[in-house]
């Protein structure tokens, strides 16, 4: 690449990642107060509408935030190019996410129909300018850039998902209109939960892990083959669930073939890891290792869940969806997306005012290293948060007078991270406020 | 971080400096660093194995000019001189202009 001519564009104003990032805690702090409020009847069914309201604060209002932040800073810096009108969507796109989880986990706890309402338009509106402020980029030709090729399956993945949970959305706010809830809520969960979670965590791992953990890149043909192969899986599934009546050998098939790709997948991400060309001490990888131990272990107890456990046992598979979900949202997606955070929000802090201080020479000794952005010690006081009360939450399930505790260790986790995450950015408002300073009396 | 300097010709000496195992931000600090020391006559052949574009823009704002091209040793091959520097302008777009797209 001859960067002659070219006018590179990559480095959105920082408020855009920043309001998703830190408005994302909140929900998980709120997800918490569920809990507690809610306190052992939470885990009795996964139908009850307390635990629908608590999937969808973690999934729409802590991952869908920061993955929609994310996209906004990483697209930029991997293919070079901003996606379009950032400074006037991205406020939007916050404003409708946050009304619509919001109203759609108090629709789920009040039943009034003009929250649903709300939530289906506001959500739908969101997401729809996101994919829509996408368009051009995943239309261009940028075909060697591995994570628009994950970006495009992802979505692709996150618009069958949300419009499955749309569809029941609309069921709700209508109540005439009868659809079978649990069949569409179970296609919507394996979409949702098994292959957005499950990209989401692939597309980062394979931009993340390697840059800053100096590990061997992804192979790319093999994460295309991968993505591609899960999302056939997910197909083939999902119409066995709403077509075959008999689903047992051509379910059965097709959740083995889903695990062996998700199992190739977490092996694959620990191997590189473990394989890292410089092993510095930092605690962020763990997240990671945590990430993909976490998968393992929902492989292992998907293959219990479905073949060991009889029907008749209900208390123990109810017990076993709970784990499954908290071990794939908790234990997958939020450790990889925290362990994210401890690093991204330094690394654009850095970023921004080493653009400031390359403007106003002399400065650069005020731009502080990313390790005092968000010190060592406050991103081990958080591991050790954040294993807790996965843990804690796992325990719960089984041992359900402790929910309480698992509910105050996963608040204390989110308000660990949000704390960090703003300290990170008086930080940066101080050493701006510095650097400025030294311009005009330098000048002066 | 090692750089090494070798005077190509009377008119140009090369600081290079191999960052390709370098976790994010590294290499960008150390190349800011050394941009930030570079002396009339002297240009930067930055190592490392991933496009460093955010680094390429600052570069651009603030009066560098950067070519980059795949690397024989590493992934990519970034020349950074600052365009001031008549001497090593005239060096660089002679010998990187031409230098093949990945």
């Amino acid at each position: 690449m001859n960067t002659r001519g070219l006018s590179l564009d990559t480095i959105p104003p920082l408020l855009i990642p920043l309001r998703f990032f830190l408005t994302a805690p909140l929900f998980g702090i709120c997800a918490a107060l569920l809990i507690f409020y809610q306190g052992s009847d939470i885990w009795l069914s996964r139908w009850s509408f307390s635990s629908l309201a608590l999937t969808h604060l973690v999934t729409l209002g802590f991952m869908l935030m920061v993955m929609i932040g994310g996209l906004y800073q990483f697209i930029p810096v991997m293919v070079g190019q901003l996606i379009p009108a950032g400074q006037y969507l991205a406020p939007v796109i916050h404003s409708l996410l946050v009304i619509g989880t919001f109203s759609l986990a108090a629709a789920f706890l009040s039943h009034f129909i003009f929250l649903y309402v709300l939530a289906l338009i506001s959500l739908a509106l969101s997401l729809s300018l996101f994919a829509f402020s996408l368009i051009p980029l995943l239309i261009a030709q940028l075909n060697k850039h591995l994570l628009v090729y994950l970006l495009r399956i992802l979505l692709v993945v996150l618009a069958i998902t949300i419009a499955f949970g749309l569809y029941m959305l609309f069921s709700y706010s209508f109540p005439d209109s009868l659809i079978n809830y649990r069949l569409y809520t179970d296609i919507h969960a394996l979409w949702g939960l098994l292959g957005w979670t499950v990209l989401l965590i692939m597309a980062v791992s394979s931009q993340v892990i390697p840059m800053f953990y100096v590990t061997p890149e992804f192979s790319k043909n093999s994460l295309k083959l991968l993505s591609m192969a899960i999302v056939l899986t997910l197909i083939m599934l999902s119409f066995s669930l709403l077509l075959i009546k008999d689903k047992l050998f051509s379910g059965i098939f097709f959740e083995l073939l889903l695990s062996i790709e998700l199992l190739v997948f977490s092996l694959y991400s620990l191997w590189l890891i473990e394989h890292r060309k410089r092993k510095l001490a930092d605690v962020t990888i763990s997240f990671f290792r945590i990430a993909h131990f976490s998968l393992l272990v929902v492989i292992i107890l998907w293959w219990f869940y479905a073949q060991v456990i009889s029907a008749e046992e209900e208390l123990l598979k109810t017990q076993m969806e709970f784990i499954l979900a908290i071990s794939l949202v908790y234990g997958l997606a939020l450790s990889a997306i925290i362990g994210l955070l401890q690093k991204i929000v330094p690394f654009l802090i850095f970023l921004h005012l080493q653009r400031l201080s390359l403007k106003h020479p002399g400065t650069i000794s005020l731009v502080p290293n990313m390790k005092k952005i968000i010190s060592t010690k406050n991103s081990k006081i958080q591991f050790l948060f954040h294993c807790l009360s996965l843990f804690l939450l796992i325990f719960s399930v089984f041992f359900p007078q402790w929910v309480w505790l698992a509910a105050i260790l996963m608040m204390i986790n989110f308000i660990w991270l949000w704390k960090n995450l703003l300290q990170g950015i008086f930080l940066y408002q101080k050493n701006r406020k510095q650097i400025l300073n030294y311009n005009y009396s330098y000048e002066t | 971080m090692k750089v090494t300097a070798n005077r190509l010709d009377n008119t140009a000496k090369e600081l290079l400096i191999d960052v390709s195992e370098y976790e994010a931000p590294r290499p960008f600090e150390e190349v800011v660093k050394l941009v930030s020391q570079l002396k009339s006559g002297e240009y930067i052949r930055m190592l490392h194995r991933k496009e460093p574009l955010p680094l390429i823009q600052m570069l651009q704002e603030n009066g560098y000019e950067c070519r980059m091209f795949p690397g024989q040793q590493v992934e990519w091959e970034i020349i950074i001189w600052n365009s001031q520097d008549i001497s090593v302008q005239e060096f660089c777009l002679m010998n990187f202009s031409n230098s093949p797209a990945k």
